[in-house]
């Protein structure tokens, strides 16, 4: 996630003094990338525009509080990441109570204990993939599905998932072994088939 | 992250995600890579992680295949500087974005906390050294208890009390005389 630091100083400058055009350039840089990160939380395209739209006008109301710390990119894909767990948080889709519970995903379920998966068989069409996936990160708690899509779709590093989700690298890695573990769990216990002993 | 002794495969198996991820160093993935050479039960590991991480598809063609509506970014910076504020977050708690002032009123609260930390445990401190020094100065229980009888001091003091009568009656006998 390099950026080119000094000219978003610059841009952020200028956007506080009052200058749309450069706020305008800020976004241009960067709202393909919040673009493909809301694609994640939802299908609907004007939802996905929706989500970005708010995240730049909150980045905005914001910006005299960045401090330059981390990059701006990396300040304005938190914010991203906020406003897609709120749209699943008002959705009512699993409840943000059950998704802070750091235990959640200590139990580990004896259905694929033992077992293990198997590629994507070479008859299924890449879409059919996509779909099955989709459907079991849909499942899982938003803590889980989140750290998935940092890294396994969005290929973040960890340092970044980290800044990204304001916690410990340690975490990131103990979160991502807990999220795999959980969708391997609710894969093979939705597509036994998956499985190979 | 330390280098763990890949002779171990807890070790192994831990660092098995990162080195997937390709987020170990060379120093941490050469023993990884001798150990997993040896070890098929580790190597099991490898496979089964990297079978998985070949779900995580989408039906996206990436970035490049998004279409972002015409004046999208002209649009939301009008509203932007025409005040609109976005939705109000909700989860904080999940991802906290804290503030300078935040982050200054989190210093403050600390320091008081540190502050107070310290002053509780200055007291408890001073009350356990008061309570020790009280135990050491003052007269334990056995010294309270007199060595002699209570009869042996009534005898004592009958005694003393005779030998303060006997100059006594001399000297009024003396003036009698």
């Amino acid at each position: 996630m390099q950026q080119p630091a000094v000219e978003d100083r610059k841009l952020v400058e200028e956007t506080l003094g009052g200058s749309p055009l450069a706020f305008q350039l800020l976004m241009e840089r960067y709202q393909r990338r919040i673009f493909a990160l809301a694609r994640h939380y939802t299908r609907n395209a004007a939802e996905v525009e929706d989500l970005v739209q708010d995240t730049f006008l909150k980045a905005y109301t914001r910006l005299e509080q960045f401090q330059h710390q981390s990059s701006f990119y990396t300040w304005l894909y938190r914010i991203g990441v906020n406003t897609c767990l709120d749209f699943h948080k008002r959705r009512g889709r699993n409840p943000v109570q059950a998704v802070e519970d750091p235990e959640l995903a200590a139990e580990a379920s004896e259905s694929s204990l033992g077992r293990q998966v198997a590629s994507p068989s070479a008859t299924l069409e890449a879409a059919e993939v996509a779909e099955i996936t989709r459907e079991v990160l849909e499942e899982m708690p938003e803590i889980f599905r989140t750290v998935i899509i940092l890294r396994e779709f969005e290929d973040l590093a960890y340092q970044d998932i980290a800044d990204a989700l304001g916690i410990s690298i340690g975490t990131v890695e103990s979160r991502l072994f807990r999220a795999r573990a959980r969708f391997k769990d609710k894969l093979l216990q939705k597509y036994p088939e998956f499985g190979q002993d | 992250m330390s280098i763990p002794n890949h002779d171990n495969c807890d070790d192994a198996k831990r660092l098995v995600p990162s080195y997937l991820d390709g987020e170990l160093s060379e120093a941490q993935a050469g023993p990884l890579r001798r150990h997993l050479l040896a070890c098929s039960t580790c190597r099991a590991e490898v496979q089964d992680l990297a079978s998985l991480k070949k779900w995580f598809v989408t039906n996206d063609c990436g970035e490049q295949g998004l279409e972002i509506p015409a004046g999208f970014a002209a649009r939301v910076t009008r509203r932007a500087f025409a005040g609109e504020r976005g939705t109000p977050e909700q989860t904080e708690r999940l991802v906290p974005l804290p503030s300078a002032s935040e982050v200054a009123a989190d210093a403050g609260e600390s320091l008081l906390k540190f502050v107070l930390q310290v002053t509780s445990i200055a007291a408890a401190l001073l009350i356990a050294i008061s309570l020790a020094m009280r135990a050491t100065t003052l007269p334990a229980g056995e010294d309270l208890l007199a060595e002699e009888s209570l009869e042996e001091a009534l005898d004592r003091l009958d005694e003393l009390n005779q030998g303060l009568e006997t100059p006594r009656a001399q000297d009024s006998g003396g003036t009698q005389r």
